[in-house]
């Protein structure tokens, strides 16, 4: 065994333990959003709430990719940093890419990266009176978080879209950016 | 190992009960034969409304297990009830049982003149004969 | 093999799941709720019923004619039980199966108030996939 060395700046840096257990998640995540239910009026402010715990998230983790990627760049390209979500932010948070990541046909500032088995929903059944909500609301609000810090200002918000052949419905997180990224990008 | 064994009169009165490898001492035997006796009137009727097919009144139910014994059920076609109580490993009694009222019980205690139909058996032949045939059964104390 | 009902009970004896599967007719909502309470309480007379000092765990198996029950009561007091073929062998493994997908997709899920009914469809759908019904 090598010792490490004393100093704690002269250790390399750690990669990070990259999984964790997914019951201990899911509890953790099933009590968060009780917890956000004991705290709303509306069955609409869930996904709010869950959103903005994800928006703090972000700019975290943000940082900590750009400190642990190597030969990271900023990111100035729209397309650029959409790849960064659905491929680099997807690996770190639920260890492989997104499924897909497309450009809305209905709207030229809109985008989707789809999961069809969305690990934060793997154990939730939605309640009859609650069927259009998403709690990937809270990854939502993640991404939000990440492409305000980045400088891409955008709206993020997480939808149940039904597949055909498939019993429950994939998840879709559909982006909209702000017209002045629009704008800059074009 | 046979614990004990019960018969039950058309009405639900216990008419003989005797206990043998007895592990526990009980304090009210009349409670436990009445208890006893409800309870299999309600599991019969349990019974018949959860099966998924029709199911016969009399020869329906057969045994229940739990971790530490196992009671095995026959009733005659006149409602009389055998019930022996036996260690979680013994196999289906229900021959041994059928044996027992055709054999013993008809024999030593129906042909008996001075019995009285639905009284408390207290035949002397029929207690010594029932006591040979379980006694010689291989699952009776092992 | 067939399996025709599987029965949830919480630990005051309530009922909080039932489903019939195949061909196996159905009843009003309030007999299963009936047959779940009396079912609970012959399992605590059984248990009392035991001629052997020391606990007893109440009924595990019964046998009838027509069908096989077979009950597993969790260290919480939940009962799950099952009714099906009288010669199905592996029913202990199947209940479970199914304590296990209670524990995943009803436990886990931030919906589902314990104690209450169980209502969700995940748990339906994996039900179904554990007993290798068709839908």
């Amino acid at each position: 065994m090598s010792k490490a060395p004393a100093n704690i700046v002269d250790r390399p840096l750690s990669k990070g333990k990259n999984e964790i257990n997914i019951s201990s998640f899911a509890f953790l995540f099933s009590e968060m959003i009780q917890y956000c239910q004991d705290r709303i009026k509306a069955g609409h402010e869930l996904e709010k709430k869950l959103s903005d715990m994800g928006y703090s998230i972000g700019p975290r983790l943000l940082e900590l990719l750009c400190v642990r990627e190597k030969n990271s760049k900023r990111e100035t390209k729209l397309l650029g940093i959409l790849s960064f979500i659905h491929t680099t932010v997807w690996k770190s948070l639920f260890g492989k890419p997104a499924d897909s990541l497309e450009k809305s046909t209905e709207a030229d500032d809109e985008y989707m990266i789809s999961d069809n088995n969305m690990v934060v929903n793997k154990f939730i059944s939605l309640p009859k009176h609650l069927s259009s909500l998403n709690c990937a609301a809270f990854v939502a609000g993640i991404i939000e978080g990440i492409l305000c810090s980045a400088e891409f200002p955008a709206r993020v918000t997480a939808h149940n879209v039904a597949v055909e052949g498939k019993r429950f419905p994939k998840t879709v997180i559909l982006i909209k950016f702000n017209p002045e990224v629009i704008e800059r990008n074009a | 190992m046979i614990y004990n064994i019960y018969i039950f009169n058309k009405d639900g009165t216990c008419i003989y009960n005797e206990d043998w490898n007895k592990k526990k001492q009980s304090q009210n035997q009349s409670e436990d034969q009445k208890l006893l006796f409800g309870m299999l009137y309600s599991l019969k009727a349990f019974i018949t409304s959860s099966s998924p097919k029709k199911i016969d009144d009399k020869t329906g139910f057969h045994c229940y297990k739990t971790s530490t014994y196992k009671l095995h059920y026959y009733e005659t076609l006149s409602c009389i009830k055998f019930i022996i109580m036996s260690d979680p490993n013994v196999p289906d009694l229900r021959d041994d049982l059928k044996k027992i009222y055709s054999q013993i019980f008809v024999e030593y205690v129906i042909k008996n003149p001075i019995y009285k139909p639905g009284t408390t058996v207290k035949c002397d032949t029929f207690i010594n004969q029932l006591n040979l045939y379980l006694k010689q059964m291989p699952s009776f104390s092992s | 093999m067939t399996i025709n009902s599987i029965y949830i009970l919480n630990k005051a004896g309530t009922l909080i799941y039932q489903n019939d599967f195949g061909n196996t007719e159905k009843l009003s909502h309030n007999s299963y709720i009936r047959l779940g309470s009396t079912f609970h309480s012959l399992h605590a007379i059984a248990s009392n019923l035991s001629p052997v000092s020391g606990s007893s765990s109440g009924i595990e198996v019964i046998e009838t004619e027509a069908f096989k029950l077979q009950c597993f009561q969790t260290h919480t007091g939940i009962k799950f039980y099952v009714i099906a073929d009288p010669n199905h062998q592996q029913l202990e493994e199947l209940l479970h199966g199914v304590y296990e997908l209670y524990t995943d997709y009803v436990l886990k899920n931030p919906f589902y108030e314990i104690e209450m009914q169980i209502r969700c469809d995940l748990f339906d759908y994996k039900l179904l996939r554990l007993l290798g019904v068709r839908e």
